[in-house]
């Protein structure tokens, strides 16, 4: 076990080194010149070549890519252009935004997918099993932007139930210690803030975790019966055990495998689908502030940001198969 | 396993209801907390975050509206109108030849450290813009110091204007509220200038203790300001005063109570920042905000049927322009951009993509500013008319252009660039052209691209700074600029006639000199302005107060909340 | 990572075996797949047949008095969009769009893939380990971030955006390319054919990726969906084609929910669209697996 995950680890280092290389290459192929990004409008021609020379852009390209190293190796990835504030203060604000948006999905996903998946398998090939494939056949096929726009119009602007953006009402007086609005409001004791910036997750978190919903119902359905068929399960069915004790000790338990390995793997649809999310309902994350620096073309924020989350889901995914080694044997050896 | 999934399912319940129960009781919603005693504090939807609450570093809009409510000038404009009136200074004097100008400041003011206002703030407010290192002299930063009001370095870079290009020379502080600023050549557009919120007064004690011009210049030779002024601590003497700043969530502003003129009525302003369009009119209808800027012209009739909503529009001292590039042939030829000229149609762009109000503009700048020309050269759709054109000047139809428009943006000229690119497209096809759709992000991409000089045919526009025609015409065409590809084929013709005119004292030959100089242009037809609108902002029914300007930056000290 | 290729990893789904008559004769019972099959031949003949359907030109409009407010009539059932065209010709063309972008950006993810995985799987050893560290790498950046950052680096347009959408492909086909690879050649029939000197490009060509291929059509469909779904991504992200004539249904639909509280007819036939033509093939894909998976067998 311990050798599988030094080679896991191991591995890492070749990864890591390749996302630089991608990131560092990527940002020198797109159009444009840092310099222009950072003069605006009006640069002229001096003014271009002394900032290309102030940011060393006029050096060989191999010394700017380990200078670029060297920076990353400190965790300093320079200041943005737009804010003129360092990367990684950025990073500390919109980070726990995304997690506390991603983990609110993940949470009503499971929430509602498991159970879904469950009854469905029970019910299977009865109208129930049917309406639940495609309720998350649909859960699927519909574009996250789209169904957050039609969520937030009805929910919040019609119904007036929610809230149609951001974090929290700005006129709820509240302290961020740790940036997780949630986790803020508890640790300050904030009742109001508590309760605002729950109701400030539920659209948001509903619309980027149709996906995961989806996926988590059709693999729990399939993971139960699955496990249905398995020879344990009808041996305890025939020996007479309540069928309720067999569906709890047996059925779900051993399901539950497959369904957690998921969760980890849905890190990449979760930031793919919170750059979608965050636009519709104002929410300022990593998906927002990425695609803004992309438009703005504020390369150290994109140097930074893109590398941090690719370096978040490379991890995530690490965490995911080593522990589905722990629980699964058969994949160590391969 | 039962017990634990009936735990998730009493869990689920137990959130949903919870939900349910916050939704109609507490009231956090935007409305005021308490009521009209005190006056409540207004919730702002704003496109973004500022940059920085530091007027002389900034030029994008929202910055400068939250930097408008926090500090003051020598002089404003009359709330609602383009008319200099007094502000930190009462009343003012200048020598026979224009270069000096005395100020008389007002009495008792001090910022909001308690620092008192003097002489001796002005000239270290003005030292300081002189004096910007490096770092701060690129166009981005010092964007209004150096291009609105004609700014030099005492040590510039490369490409910056030195002392010698300076309008401003120095500051003498007289006595304590008498200053006096010396300047290097006249101008008629200088006590405008004054009133850009770029040129109001910091607390110096303030710029310096938080290090606002502070920054250190890495191993790399990087410069990285270090300094908190322009992100915490922004001091100045304004009717607002800065309280916090969530970057992404709220900025909140709160009422000066030592403030030496009228009290502001709000308890504070809260900005909020909500990028998409459509999303703040949401915001909006929900209550979540009470007011946005640039309402979208499809969006004003839901509003003005709203009971709970109100609209308020801002004069149009505004022009939304085609800007062509005489550098890019066949462009160099008057025909060909006649031709383009009648192969806009104009009207019905202005008709269908703006609110009423709006009008086809004749030349660069808006009609209820001096200098205006009501007999300009005007230019009809009129495709075969523009067919003829081309074919005259020898060249074989379709003539290929390219055409650019920009994404991820909507200005008070072109509330959606993509919808006028569109229609002027087809129009431009009915007329003899073949157009290639080009595309690039707002800022950088797309203003650089124009600035570099690589677009051909391109949308632009102009929201004035304050009421004077150099403030149009003149930044357009008094110098020679790659965006109009002036650089390589000049007007000096025009050049001269705007020089004059700025330098005219005389405000009927002023006039005279500006209208002459439009006759000029839309002859010359550097490119085709085609609408003056309204730009507009939307409340809620219970927001009173609020002096829409036409240029854009209304102060939130006059606002109140009615009961 | 697309939705079908978590599921299959949650799943350790095994590579079906190749009994296709078997598996057609299953697919055909499955009512969902034949609802996919119906979806999807609908979108194909509306996008062959776009001109002779449609009742309109797409690209015509016309300014004044055709405004947007323009409601719903006999002769424009879904209204008129801003610059006066006919929205259910527009997105009848669409389909042509939607469908070109999808068939080739997944052609392009599919061969590099293929052609990269099958020489990892094959060759096994050092050119196993870069090829599938450089795969490994491409997924490590979200899907949708990655085609962002493609279409930035290329310039808006078409052409760029099938590359962007098939780029996010390669990892995908190549992995699985690979693992099948990897599965058959432990199989007993491929070492009975090595025992008796069969050369390797034999084996591999006439065993391996016979076998090796039904998984790749399985995801290879459930990849149109993710791609038509990306597209309208990208375009509601403002990184549509860079024509705005275009009739490209991600565009319109974002374009359209600007209007939902004054037209909201103009969002529903483009929404429909994308939904529809979407779960047509995400219905074909799992029909598909499930036929083809010897696990999920003998359920249905």
């Amino acid at each position: 076990m311990l050798r599988f995950v030094v080679r896991r680890l191991l591995l890492l280092v070749p990864i890591l080194l390749g996302l630089s290389l991608l990131v560092f290459g990527w940002i020198r192929w797109l159009p444009g010149s840092p310099a222009i990004a950072l003069l605006g409008e009006r640069a002229t021609p001096e003014t271009v070549a002394q900032i290309e020379r102030q940011y060393g852009l006029d050096r060989p390209i191999h010394v700017q890519y380990w200078r670029y190293l060297n920076n990353v190796a400190r965790a300093d990835f320079g200041d943005s252009i737009v804010t003129r504030r360092s990367v990684v203060t950025e990073l500390r604000e919109k980070f726990p935004a995304t997690i506390e948006l991603a983990l609110a999905a993940m949470f009503v996903s499971v929430l509602l997918g498991i159970p879904l998946g469950f009854i469905a398998a029970k019910r299977y090939g009865g109208p129930l099993d049917h309406a639940s494939l495609v309720a998350s056949l649909l859960g699927i096929s519909i574009p996250v932007f789209f169904l957050a726009i039609v969520l937030k119009y009805v929910f919040a602007v019609k119904l007036g139930w929610l809230p149609t953006v951001g974090r929290l009402s700005p006129l709820i007086p509240a302290e961020h210690p740790t940036k997780f609005y949630v986790l803020d409001a508890i640790v300050t004791g904030n009742g109001r803030a508590f309760l605002n910036s729950l109701k400030h997750l539920v659209l948001p978190a509903i619309a980027l975790g149709s996906i995961p919903l989806a996926v988590i119902a059709r693999i729990t359905r399939a993971a139960v019966l699955d496990v249905m068929n398995e020879d344990y399960v009808r041996t305890a069915r025939a020996k007479g055990i309540h069928p309720l004790l067999v569906d709890s000790r047996h059925v779900l338990r051993n399901a539950l495998l497959p369904i957690s390995t998921i969760i980890g793997l849905q890190t990449g649809l979760l930031l793919s689908g919170a750059v979608l999310t965050e636009t519709v309902f104002a929410w300022p994350g990593l998906g927002t502030w990425l695609v803004g620096a992309i438009e703005n073309r504020d390369y150290p924020v994109l140097q930074g940001g893109i590398l941090f989350v690719a370096v978040v889901f490379v991890l995530v995914n690490l965490l995911v198969d080593i522990s589905y080694a722990f629980i699964n044997p058969r994949i160590r050896v391969s | 396993m039962t017990r634990k999934l009936k735990f998730l399912l009493f869990a689920l319940v137990l959130v949903l209801a919870l939900g349910a129960a916050s939704c109609g009781g507490d009231a956090d919603e935007a409305a005021p907390e308490e009521g009209g005693a005190t006056g409540g504090t207004l919730v702002f939807g704003t496109a973004s975050d500022p940059v920085v609450l530091d007027g002389a570093l900034v030029s994008d809009g929202e910055s400068l509206r939250v930097i408008d409510q926090l500090f003051e000038g020598l002089v404003t404009l009359e709330p609602g109108t383009t008319e200099v009136i007094p502000a930190l200074a009462t009343d003012w004097e200048s020598s026979e030849d224009g270069l000096e100008w005395t100020f008389n400041l007002r009495e008792g003011v001090s910022f909001h450290d308690g620092e008192p206002f003097n002489a001796d703030a002005v000239c270290f407010n003005f030292d300081r813009w002189y004096n910007f290192p490096a770092s701060f002299q690129n166009a981005n930063a010092s964007y209004y110091w150096q291009y609105g009001f004609g700014g030099g370095f005492a040590d510039p870079i490369e490409g910056a204007a030195g002392p010698e290009d300076s309008i401003y020379n120095s500051c003498q502080a007289v006595d304590d509220l008498t200053v006096t600023l010396v300047l290097n050549r006249s101008s008629a557009a200088f006590l405008p200038a004054l009133s850009l919120p770029s040129l109001a007064f910091h607390s110096p004690k303030a710029l310096q203790e938080f290090g606002a011009d502070e920054g250190e210049v890495d191993e790399e030779g990087i410069f990285r300001p270090t300094g908190t002024y322009g992100t915490e601590h922004p001091t100045g003497t304004g009717p607002f005063k800065f309280e916090s700043w969530v970057r992404g969530d709220r900025l909140t502003v709160v009422r000066n109570d030592e403030y030496w003129g009228e009290q502001a009525k709000l308890d504070g302003v809260v900005f909020r920042p909500i990028p998409d369009n459509a999303a703040r009119l949401q915001a909006l209808q929900a209550g979540d905000i009470q007011g946005f800027d640039l309402v979208e012209p499809q969006d004003m009739p839901t509003i003005e049927g709203d009971p709970n909503l109100q609209l308020l529009r801002r004069p149009a001292f505004n022009v939304g322009y085609v800007g062509i590039n005489q550098g890019l042939p066949p462009m160099d030829q008057l025909a060909v951009r006649q031709a383009v000229a009648h192969g806009l149609d104009r009207q019905g762009v202005v008709t269908d993509f703006y609110p009423p109000g709006a009008e086809v503009a004749k030349e660069f700048m808006p009609p209820q500013l001096f200098g205006y020309a009501d007999d300009v050269t005007e230019y009809e759709f009129d495709p075969e008319l523009s067919k003829q054109l081309l074919e005259e000047a020898g060249l074989t139809l379709p003539v290929e252009i390219e055409f650019w428009y920009p994404t991820d943006v909507s200005r008070p000229y072109m509330p959606d660039p993509k919808r006028n690119f569109e229609a002027f497209r087809a129009s431009l096809e009915q007329s003899g052209f073949k157009v290639t759709p080009r595309s690039a992000p707002w800022s950088p991409d797309y203003l650089g691209a124009v600035d570099a000089g690589q677009t051909q045919l391109y949308l632009l526009g102009w929201t004035g700074d304050y009421g004077d025609p150099d403030n149009f015409v003149g930044t357009f065409f008094q110098t020679q600029q790659p965006a109009w590809g002036t650089d390589k084929q000049p007007d000096q013709a025009i050049i001269d006639a705007l020089d004059a005119a700025e330098a005219e004292p005389d405000l009927a030959a002023r006039t005279a000199a500006y209208e002459e100089a439009n006759r000029l242009i839309m002859d010359w037809l550097p490119g085709i302005p085609y609408v003056h609108t309204q730009p507009a902002l939307a409340f809620a029914a219970n927001v009173t107060g609020y002096v829409p300007s036409p240029i854009s930056l209304e102060p939130f000290s006059l606002v109140s909340i009615e009961e | 990572m697309s939705v079908a290729e978590v599921e299959s990893r949650a799943l350790e789904l095994e590579a079906p075996s190749g009994l296709w008559p078997e598996a057609w004769r299953r697919l055909r019972r499955n009512p969902g797949a034949i609802v996919g099959f119906a979806l999807v031949l609908a979108f194909a003949l509306a996008a062959a047949f776009a001109p002779l359907i449609a009742p309109f030109d797409p690209l015509e409009g016309a300014l004044e008095g055709r405004r947007i407010s323009a409601s719903p009539s006999w002769d424009h059932p879904f209204g008129l969009d801003q610059q006066g065209r006919d929205q259910l010709s527009r997105v009848i063309f669409g389909a042509r769009y939607s469908l070109l972008i999808g068939v080739v950006s997944v052609t392009v993810g599919l061969s590099f893939g293929l052609v990269l995985g099958g020489i990892a799987g094959y060759l096994g050893g050092i050119v196993d380990s870069i090829v599938m560290r450089l795969m490994d790498v491409m997924l490590s950046i979200p899907g949708l971030l990655l085609a962002i950052g493609v279409v930035a680096a290329l310039g808006p347009g078409l052409k760029e955006i099938m590359i962007a959408v098939g780029i996010t492909n390669v990892p995908i086909f190549a992995r699985l390319l690979r693992g099948s690879i990897l599965a058959q050649k432990e199989n007993d029939f491929v070492l009975a054919a090595r025992a008796v000197g069969v050369p390797r490009r034999t084996i591999l060509a006439s065993h391996i990726l016979p076998n090796a291929i039904s998984p790749v059509i399985v995801q290879g469909t459930l990849a149109l969906a993710t791609a038509i779904i990306d597209v309208a991504g990208l375009g509601f992200l403002g990184l549509g084609p860079q024509d705005p004539a275009t009739p490209e249904w991600g565009t319109m639909l974002t374009d359209t929910t600007r209007f939902l509280q004054t037209a909201p007819y103009l969002a529903i036939i483009p929404g429909c669209a994308i939904v529809l033509s979407v779960l047509g093939f995400n219905l074909i894909g799992d029909g598909l697996r499930e036929a083809l998976d010897p696990k999920l067998r003998g359920r249905a």
